[in-house]
C-alpha cells in the first residue's frame, strides 16, 4: 500500500527477513503476503488493531505456527525450511509473551537458567553465575530463590525478559508484554526494554503502548487486514500519516 | 512462615489478642465436652440394646481376633503387593491414555477415539463387574492356560483405575496455560523436554489431591480381588469366619485396611493444607 517501499535509514545487516509470509486459519487469511525486515540493533514496533495478526506473525517467526507460504530468514537461515533443526532456530530467538511466561513450579533462578542447562548443556554453576549477573543488572538478585507467584507482575515480566536474554539471542520478540499489567507496573518493564535497546538489542515488539512505540521504536510496522499498511519511522507513520485509515487508527488511540 | 519479630503492639491489639485466646479456649472446651457427650450416648445406646452381648461376642471377640490376626495379615501382604503393581500399572496406562487424549495431530485421531471410548466405558462400569469380566472372562478364553487370580485381579484394578486417572491427568494437562508450553518451546526445549520439565510437574501439582484420593480408594478396592478367589486379607478373613462362625476376622481385616490408608490420608490432608496456604499467600499473573 501507501508506504510499502519507504527507504529506511542506513542500518546494520538484516537479522530477520520476513518475505511474503502467508498464514491462514481455515479460510481466515490472517497474514496475506507480509514482508518486512528487522536490522541489527533496530527496534521495530508492530502495531495494529486487535486481531490484525501481530501475535500470529510473532508465532510464525518463533515457529510456534507454521506459515502457509513465504519464507522467514533468521540471519542466513531460512527457518521455514522443514529440514532445519527447529528447536535450535527457536533457541536463537528470545521471546516474552503477555503473561504466564515464567514456570510457576521453578524458582526465578531455575527459570532463567533452564535453557542454558537443558538445551545448551551448560554446567549449573556457569548458568547460575550468568543468571545472577543478569538478575543483578535488573535489581532482582534478591529474588533469585523466590517462586514467580511471589513477585509483582512487573517483576515477573522483567525476569521473563532476563530469561529471554540468557542465551544472547539474535532477536528479541516481545508480544504485548505490558498489556496484562497494572498501569503502575508498565513503566518499569518498558524502562527495561528501553535499556536493552540502548545496549544494542534487536527487538521486534507488538504493543498497544503507542507513546512508548513512538519514543522507543526506530520503525513502525502497521498491520491491517493481513497486509502491511505502513512501514516507516515513528514520525512518518504516527505523526504525519497520509493514509486516512492510518490517521483514524492513531486518532482512536489518542482519544482514549 | 517463621515467627514474626516482635513489633511494638498497641493496647487495643493486646486486648484483642487476649479476647481471641479466651474465645479459642472456650471453643476447645466446647468441642471436648460435646465429644464426650456423644461418645457416652453411643456407648449407652449400644450397651442397652438387647442384642449387644451377642454382637460383641461375634464381632469383637478377643480370642478370635488373636486367632485371625496372623492369617489376615498374611493376606494383607498380597493386597499390598497387588496395590504396588497396580499403582505402577495405573500410572503408566493412565498417563498414556491422557497423553493420547491431549494430542491434536490428525494422525492420532483413531487413537484419541479409542482412548476416549475406553475411559468413558471403564468409568461407567462398576469395579466389581470389571473384576468379574476380567477374572472369569479372560481365563474363559482358554488362551493362556491357568491364570493366577491375583494377576487377573490386578489387571482389572489397573484397567478400571487408569480410566479415572487418565481423566484427572488430562484435566491437569489442559489446566496448564498454553503460554507455558509456548515459553518452553521458545527457549529451545524439545517437545519431550517441555512435557517432562514444564507441563507434567505443574499438572501433577494441581491434581495431586485428586490423585491421592483415587489412590486411597484404590487401596481399599484391592480388597475386591477376593471375589475372584485370591487369598488376600478379605478372603483370609472369610476363610476363618467360615470355620468359626464368628465375624471378628472381618473387623481385623477392616482395621488393617484402615491402618494401611491412614498414612496416605494424613499425607493427603497435609498436602492440601499446604496448597491452601500457598494459594492464600500468592496471586498469579
Ligand atoms: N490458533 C488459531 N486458530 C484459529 N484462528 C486463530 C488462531 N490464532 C489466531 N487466530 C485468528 O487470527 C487472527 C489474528 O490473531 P492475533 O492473535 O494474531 O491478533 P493480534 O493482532 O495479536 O491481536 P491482539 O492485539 O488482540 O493480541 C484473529 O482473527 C484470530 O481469531
Ligand atoms: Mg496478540
Amino acid at each position: 500500500m501507501a508506504s510499502q517501499d519507504k527507504v529506511s535509514m542506513p542500518l546494520g545487516e538484516k537479522v530477520l527477513r520476513i518475505d511474503n509470509v502467508v498464514k491462514r486459519f481455515g479460510d481466515n487469511t490472517v497474514l496475506d503476503h507480509v514482508s518486512f525486515d528487522v536490522h541489527q540493533h533496530e527496534t521495530v514496533a508492530l502495531l495494529g488493531a486487535s486481531g490484525s495478526g501481530k501475535s500470529t506473525l510473532m508465532k510464525c517467526v518463533n515457529l510456534l505456527e507454521q506459515v502457509n507460504d513465504g519464507q522467514i530468514w533468521l540471519g542466513d537461515t531460512d527457518i521455514t525450511d522443514p529440514r532445519i533443526d527447529q528447536d535450535k532456530a527457536r533457541s536463537r530467538i528470545g521471546v516474552v509473551f503477555q503473561q504466564f511466561n515464567l514456570f510457576a513450579h521453578m524458582t526465578v533462578l531455575n527459570n532463567v537458567t533452564l535453557a542454558a542447562r537443558k538445551v545448551h548443556k551448560w554446567p549449573r554453576e556457569k548458568a547460575e553465575e550468568k543468571a545472577m549477573r543478569l538478575l543483578t543488572r535488573i535489581g532482582m538478585q534478591d529474588k533469585a530463590k523466590e517462586y514467580p507467584d511471589r513477585l509483582s507482575g512487573g517483576q515477573q515480566q522483567r525476569v521473563a525478559i532476563a530469561r529471554a536474554l540468557m542465551m544472547e539471542p539474535e532477536l528479541l520478540l516481545l508480544d504485548e508484554i505490558t498489556s496484562a499489567l497494572d498501569p503502575l507496573l508498565v513503566g518499569e518493564v518498558l524502562e527495561m526494554v528501553g535499556e536493552l535497546k540502548r545496549q544494542g538489542a534487536t527487538i521486534l515488539m507488538a504493543t498497544h503502548e503507542m507513546s512508548f512505540a513512538h519514543d522507543a521504536a526506530d520503525r513502525i510496522v502497521l498491520l491491517r487486514r493481513g497486509h502491511i499498511a505502513e512501514n516507516g519511522s515513528p514520525e512518518e507513520v504516527m505523526d504525519h500519516p497520509t493514509d486516512p485509515e492510518t490517521q483514524q487508527f492513531f486518532a482512536a488511540y489518542n482519544r482514549v | 512462615m517463621s515467627k514474626s519479630p516482635s513489633y511494638p503492639v498497641s493496647d487495643v491489639e493486646l486486648e484483642r489478642e487476649a479476647f481471641r485466646k479466651k474465645e479459642g479456649m472456650r471453643s476447645v472446651l466446647t468441642s471436648v465436652v460435646s465429644t464426650l457427650v456423644f461418645v457416652a450416648l453411643v456407648v449407652i445406646t449400644l450397651k442397652n440394646s438387647p442384642g449387644w452381648p451377642r454382637v460383641k461376642e461375634s464381632f469383637f471377640s478377643p480370642e478370635y481376633f488373636v486367632l485371625a490376626w496372623p492369617q489376615v495379615v498374611e493376606g494383607l501382604l498380597l493386597n499390598i503387593r497387588v496395590l504396588g503393581v497396580a499403582l505402577v500399572g495405573t500410572a503408566i496406562l493412565g498417563t498414556s491414555l491422557a497423553l493420547v487424549r491431549i494430542t491434536t495431530s490428525a494422525v492420532m485421531f483413531p487413537f484419541r477415539v479409542v482412548a476416549r471410548t475406553y475411559t468413558t466405558i471403564m468409568r461407567g462400569i462398576p469395579m466389581i463387574v470389571v473384576l468379574y469380566l476380567i477374572g472369569f472372562g479372560i481365563p474363559g478364553l482358554g488362551l493362556f492356560g491357568r491364570m493366577n487370580k491375583a494377576v487377573l485381579g490386578t489387571a482389572a484394578v489397573i484397567m478400571s483405575y487408569s480410566a479415572y486417572i487418565a481423566e484427572v491427568l488430562r484435566a491437569g494437562f489442559e489446566d496448564v496455560h498454553p503460554s507455558q508450553r509456548a515459553s518452553a518451546r521458545s527457549l529451545g526445549l524439545t517437545e519431550v523436554q517441555t512435557m517432562w520439565l514444564v507441563i507434567i510437574p505443574q499438572a501433577l501439582r494441581k491434581i495431586a489431591p485428586a490423585l491421592m484420593n483415587d489412590f486411597i480408594s484404590m487401596q481399599k478396592d484391592v480388597g475386591l480381588i477376593s471375589t475372584l478367589g485370591a487369598v488376600d486379607a478379605v478372603r483370609a478373613a472369610q476363610i476363618v469366619v467360615a470355620k468359626t462362625y464368628n465375624f471378628t476376622p472381618y473387623v481385623v481385616a477392616s482395621l488393617l485396611f484402615i491402618l494401611m490408608s491412614v498414612p496416605f490420608i494424613i499425607l493427603n490432608d497435609w498436602y492440601q493444607e499446604r496448597l491452601r496456604k500457598r494459594e492464600r499467600t500468592g496471586g498469579m499473573v
